[in-house]
């Protein structure tokens, strides 16, 4: 489904390399729920967004379908996007001024996809939060927040979730459920790549990915 | 959700961000709508001003010309007809006739019936010795009136001197102690006085007026004149010009003065009143031409400036709009928005400030142009062109100055986002 092949990112700064993230390997396949583990600054993130094609890599290449996800023109890739990945992060980004309803449906007018409304209150209701469909974000607590960009990143029924420390800022009752939202997804057919450095977390993945500090040692568990 | 939607609500999350930038485009705007309608009260203004003022100037001419017509036909002017080798400036000098002419020509024009002459009064004057009295006299002999073309008009004008008569003036009866019925010698001949004027304080005091034929007997100038007055002439306003082809048709050889009357003055100050009140009328004129002149000359400083401050302030506050909202920028392109969709978010914020701005800044600069001018109406207020103007200033003002920041959302790097938030 997606293949990461040697992909690498570095950085300048004030004249020094910094590499963000070594070469890595990764093959995403249908119904894997995937860990990548690693300490802070260990090019998690980075993996993440050049996954899904958000973060042109300085190496390798990104194959979906057999197809290189960065030869794709910018708005194709945008499109390819919307239709296949749901990105979730750990500070949530909801939009401070919509209700929760409004923010689960955010990805459509990104997708420009019509008619999501009853799909969005499904969601909503799925993820407990039926009485917070009108709230707006500032009236909820950490765990409902990270549902609702859960159920955000659902909308469009990506066949990838790209998890980031989603459970960073989750107390272990709210982690859990969040975790248990993932494996549905997963046993519904869907893949994620879950990049934490939680060990709770990461033993629930099929495989774990380690991204090494040293920025030098990749391998798989 | 549509992303009108989403663009109300994010305008109503941050308010100050966008009332700050709707005040200064409420300014700008009203700034531009006021000097217009300004201008274009001043224009009205003018205009009502220099109608009134004509209306005015046309009633009062028009009285005047009617004034005129009555006194015209009153009073009437006055010509003196003589010989054209007569050089003026001998005449005006010694007051005095020194050619002639035949006397018929007094007959003649009084045969060719002109409308527009009254009473034509043929005479033969010189300046002579009196021996018998030792003493430089005028001796003018008049025929009394020739028969004129409108019986009508024709009112008594002077009496004939009856022949062996005489008419003294009034220096001469003064100082020679003549009295009607006395009798006087001149040149030989006796004549009774018939009466003696009353003082006039010119050379009619020294003249004596006898019968015609007597005088050209006594003077040697059988069947001549000098002169033939031409009293009471009428013509339509001042045009006395074709009164003197008239006349020179019908007389070869003479020469046409117009004697100063009550009437030309009159018309003479009519024709001064038009012009004083030409003159009022350009200096208004060129009083309303300044003033325009001079606000147009401020308002092409000031409303460039204005819009340039505006433009200005309206690009760092679609800045700060960008730099607060880089996380929703990040989260649209991790849902795959595009850029058109990202810049959209911005323009769309810039065009409904545009709207409302145009809106209330025209009702802002209109209303205080419309209060400051006692002359307009509340509904003046309504100008479509100038609402037009201000929509179409208003939403290019809005939309240069959040197109770069909208820009530069859409190109920051989403990753480079996601990461730092």
């Amino acid at each position: 489904m997606l293949q990461l092949q040697k992909i690498s990112k570095i950085y300048w700064k004030q004249g020094h390399c910094i590499i963000a993230l070594p070469p890595a390997d990764l093959t995403v396949g249908e119904g894997e729920f995937i860990a990548v583990r690693g300490a802070s600054g260990s090019g998690k993130t980075t993996l993440l967004l050049i996954a899904g094609g958000l973060l042109h890599p300085d190496s390798g290449h990104v194959l979906v379908q057999g197809k290189d996800l960065y030869q794709m023109e910018r708005g194709d890739r945008a499109h390819w996007r919307s239709r296949n990945i749901g990105f979730v992060f750990q500070q949530y980004h909801l939009m401070p001024y919509l209700s929760v309803l409004d923010n689960v449906l955010v990805p459509q007018l990104a997708a420009e996809i019509g008619g999501l409304e009853e799909r969005a209150v499904e969601l909503i209701h799925h993820f407990g939060l039926a009485s917070r469909q009108f709230h707006l974000p500032f009236e909820l607590s950490a765990g409902e927040k990270q549902r609702v960009a859960l159920a955000r990143a659902l909308l469009l029924k990506p066949r990838i979730i790209l998890a980031d420390e989603i459970t960073g800022n989750l107390d272990p009752h709210n982690a859990g459920i969040v975790l248990r939202f993932l494996h549905e997804f997963v046993d519904q057919g869907g893949s994620v790549v879950l990049a934490t450095h939680d060990a709770g977390a990461a033993a629930q993945a099929h495989r774990t990915l380690s991204l090494s500090i040293e920025k030098n040692m990749i391998g798989t568990e | 959700m549509g992303i009108g939607r989403l663009v109300i609500k994010e305008i109503l999350h941050r308010r100050i961000n966008f009332f700050s930038g709707l005040v200064s485009i409420i300014l700008s705007i009203a700034v531009l709508i006021g000097v217009l309608f300004t201008l274009a009260m001043l224009d009205q203004q003018t205009a009502r001003v220099l109608a009134e003022k004509e209306k005015e100037t046309v009633a009062r001419m028009e009285a005047l010309q009617d004034d005129y017509r009555k006194i015209m036909k009153l009073l009437g002017f006055n010509l003196l007809i003589i010989p054209q080798n007569q050089k003026l400036a001998d005449y005006f000098e010694e007051g005095q006739v020194r050619e002639y002419m035949p006397a018929y020509y007094a007959e003649r024009l009084a045969d060719a019936r002109l409308v527009t002459i009254q009473h034509i009064l043929p005479s033969l004057q010189e300046r002579i010795y009196w021996p018998e009295k030792n003493r430089t006299i005028i001796l003018i002999g008049a025929s009394g009136e020739i028969a004129a073309a409108d019986a009508r008009l024709r009112e008594p004008m002077l009496a004939a001197v009856p022949r062996d008569h005489a008419v003294i003036g009034y220096e001469l009866a003064r100082s020679l102690r003549l009295k009607p019925q006395d009798s006087i010698t001149l040149l030989g001949h006796t004549f009774t006085v018939q009466n003696c004027n009353e003082e006039r304080g010119s050379k009619d005091d020294i003249s004596i007026w006898i019968d015609l034929q007597q005088a050209q007997q006594l003077l040697k100038r059988p069947e001549q004149i000098n002169a033939i007055l031409a009293l009471k002439c009428h013509c339509h306003g001042n045009d006395i010009d074709q009164v003197r082809r008239d006349i020179a048709a019908i007389l070869p050889g003479v020469r046409v003065i117009e004697q100063t009357s009550k009437v030309l003055t009159r018309a003479e100050a009519r024709d001064r009143a038009k012009e004083e009140a030409a003159a009022a009328l350009a200096a208004e004129i060129a009083n309303k031409k300044r003033l325009r002149s001079e606000l147009e000359r401020f308002s092409s400083l000031l409303t460039p400036l204005v819009f340039l401050v505006s433009a200005i302030w309206l690009a760092l506050l679609f800045f700060v709009n960008v730099r607060d909202r880089r996380s929703e920028v990040g989260l649209l392109r991790a849902c795959g928005a595009s850029d058109r969709k990202v810049m959209s978010l911005f323009l769309i914020k810039g065009l409904i400030m545009g709207l409302l701005g145009a809106l209330l800044g025209y009702l802002l600069g209109a209303v205080i142009a419309v209060m400051r001018n006692p002359d307009s109406r509340l509904i003046d207020v309504v100008n479509i062109p100038l609402l037009g103007l201000a929509l179409i200033t208003a939403i290019i003002l809005s939309l240069i100055a959040s197109w770069i920041p909208a820009f530069y959302a859409a190109r920051q790097d989403p990753a480079l986002i996601l990461r730092e938030e």
